[in-house]
């Protein structure tokens, strides 16, 4: 019987240990919460010459859409009579999605980002994507999780000043964590879970939909979208790839299955990268064939938690040796800041990665 | 430490059940139609995800969207001058949302405001029977009509629209009405006194047709309404809704 318990056991030791240890996942959160801010703002730039027809005074026409919908009351947060005002507002969204993108009072910034930021595509409901959707609940659930633990001016706050907190407030001046460990770790990596299987849900849903058509079974669903004016950014691109009638089934069987496989090809180290790499590609043709760019993004910034912690740290290094290196050619390979002195508790893993752990660690500031 | 550890792990199982729990509704949700969802009822399953977790991605499945919409529209104007009231050529507003999508790699929102009207107006036509098409159809706008809404509702129901779907074209007809006078209203001069508008809607052709004909080729389904009234208008409303509308091409001007 031992055979089967004792690896069990393992299994729920470990998995104990990813839970309250250590938070997981902060560089890919950190990239997630840059990408997401980065869609943010591109949905606001992108918009902003035509925001009043769209979100503002000149919105009327889309009010008997506007009441039924499910934010009505959150929207009306923009629902000036003075331009000047709502132009303001808008600014100020922006404004948010900056604050998170530098990482600067993280968790209130993506707090109050996800609040504007759907009050204000929700003005019209009509003219939104599923974009919105995902980055709206992504960001609610970075609001429960350390996503500035990297890459911010939080950490480089915390770095240069964190050891000076003595009280409380001055914890909370220096953005150093206000929670006992034992419920900030656990909290963080609950969020992160719920996001990760979130994601999970999106790519297997939309693929379970895909397998029952009759159009992407025959291999022919692109060229439907892609050769409708609707989507025709490029048009003679978006025709000369249709006429390729090889194209046109690889890309739709690929769109299909690396959906569908999204969630299992997490769990092998080869087939992960397969996942991740193909999960992106899709999107970046559907933001280049369909122009979709934000959308895009939006989904490639929850995808970015499941590269693994090691990936980002060779990205990193590889940027800091260039970075050193261009600066200071003597120096070159030995430069290092930050990472040896971070005051938060280690991390491990990415989102999705095999629980592979050396030994129990105690999570402690 | 040992005590911190125990009690890390009683709240990392509270919130793994959570997040469990929360996972298994929102994969119901999502997911299609199946025997779990029925037990436990999609209004329940609705009341947890909306609005915070509301989701769908059918998008573009099981058939990706292979329909292309268009929102046509001309107004009644009393002339500032001369006091006459005359009838402007039609206008088509898709048509310049496509321009604003061409070579733009970040196309606005709004390049999808008269054609994702026009699509749901143009399948609400298509819904409906000979009596409710008579109905939208009339004209609406002047001191004596009737109002659009109780007649359309009057009409018989049978083999035709539902009484769910009357109230979405209302809703639709009142944007369409509302998008086409703030147009008009960028584009002349003058009091507008009522608007009309009319749909179009074509499907990309056969795969295996692809070399032969484009969606260029295939002949539009219209459908025409009626005139209605135009709902008031102020300037400002106007004249921040001129970026949309001041590049609206005449009708047959364009070639698509």
């Amino acid at each position: 019987m031992n055979v089967i318990f004792q690896p069990l056991r393992d299994l729920r030791l470990r998995g104990e240990a990813w839970f309250i240890d250590a938070p997981n996942a902060l560089r890919g959160l950190a990239m997630a919460r840059i990408l997401v801010a980065i869609a943010a703002l591109g949905i606001l730039i992108a918009n902003f010459g035509q925001r009043h027809a769209l979100w503002g005074v000149s919105s009327n026409w889309v009010q008997p859409h506007r009441a039924d919908g499910n934010f009505a009351s959150l929207a009306t947060l923009f629902a000036d009579t003075n331009p000047l005002i709502f132009t303001i507002k808008y600014l100020l969204v922006g404004a948010l999605a900056i604050a998170v993108l530098l990482g600067w009072r993280t968790r209130l910034t993506t707090l109050l980002l996800v609040i504007g930021f759907t009050a204000l595509v929700e003005r019209n409901g009509l003219l939104g994507n599923q974009g919105d959707n995902i980055a709206r609940i992504g960001l609610l659930f970075m609001v429960f999780m350390n996503t500035s633990a990297h890459w911010s001016l939080d950490q480089r706050r915390r770095d240069k000043y964190g050891h000076q907190a003595r009280t409380l407030w001055d914890r909370w001046a220096l953005g150093m964590p206000l929670l006992p460990n034992w419920m900030r770790i656990p909290l963080h990596n609950a969020a992160l879970m719920a996001l990760a299987l979130q994601i999970f849900i999106l790519y297997t849903a939309s693929a379970m939909y895909k397998v029952q058509g009759q159009y992407w079974q025959d291999g022919t669903a692109l060229y439907l979208p892609v050769s409708l004016p609707d989507y025709a950014v490029f048009p003679s691109l978006n025709q000369a790839l249709m006429a390729n009638g090889v194209f046109v089934g690889l890309a739709t069987y690929f769109a299909v299955y690396i959906q569908l496989f999204f969630a299992v090809g997490l769990l092998h180290p080869v087939s992960r990268r397969i996942s991740i790499i193909g999960v992106i590609l899709m999107h970046v043709g559907i933001a280049v064939l369909m122009g979709l760019p934000w959308f895009s993004l939006s989904m490639i910034a929850f995808d970015a938690i499941f590269i693994s912690t090691l990936t980002y740290k060779r990205a990193e290094n590889w940027v800091r040796e260039r970075g050193r290196g261009m600066a200071n050619p003597k120096q070159g390979a030995q430069a290092r800041w930050g990472a040896h002195k971070r005051g938060g508790a280690k991390e491990s893993g990415s989102a999705g990665s095999t629980m592979r752990r050396p030994a129990l660690r105690s999570g402690r500031d | 430490m040992a005590d911190h550890r125990k009690k890390a792990r009683s709240v990392a199982y509270v919130l793994l059940i959570i997040v469990l729990i929360h996972t298994g509704i929102i994969a119901l949700w999502s997911g299609p139609s199946n025997p779990i969802k029925q037990a436990i009822g999609s209004g329940n399953i609705r009341q947890y995800v909306n609005p915070i977790f509301e989701q769908n991605w059918r998008i573009f499945a099981p058939t990706p969207k292979r329909v292309t919409s268009e929102l046509d529209f001309r107004a009644q104007i009393k002339s500032p001058d001369t006091g006459e009231v005359f009838d402007t050529d039609w206008h088509a507003l898709v048509a310049s949302e496509n321009e604003m999508i061409r070579h733009n790699p970040s196309p606005p929102r709004t390049a999808f405001a008269a054609r994702r009207t026009a699509l749901s107006l143009h399948n609400a036509a298509d819904d409906m029977n000979e009596e409710q098409r008579i109905v939208i159809e009339q004209n609406f706008h002047t001191p004596q009509s009737p109002a659009l809404g109780p007649k359309l509702q009057e009409a018989p129901t049978e083999s035709g629209a539902t009484n769910s779907q009357i109230n979405t074209y209302l809703k639709y007809d009142s944007m369409a009405t509302y998008l086409a006078t703030l147009s008009a209203a960028v584009l002349y001069d003058g009091e507008i006194i009522a608007v009309q508008y009319r749909t179009g809607k074509a499907g990309v052709p056969r795969f295996e047709e692809r070399d032969s004909r484009t969606l260029a080729d295939v002949e539009r389904a219209t459908h025409d309404f009626g005139w209605r009234p135009a709902p008031s208008v102020n300037d400002v409303e106007v004249s921040r809704f001129a970026p949309y509308a001041k590049n609206i091409p005449r009708a047959g001007e364009q070639s698509s």
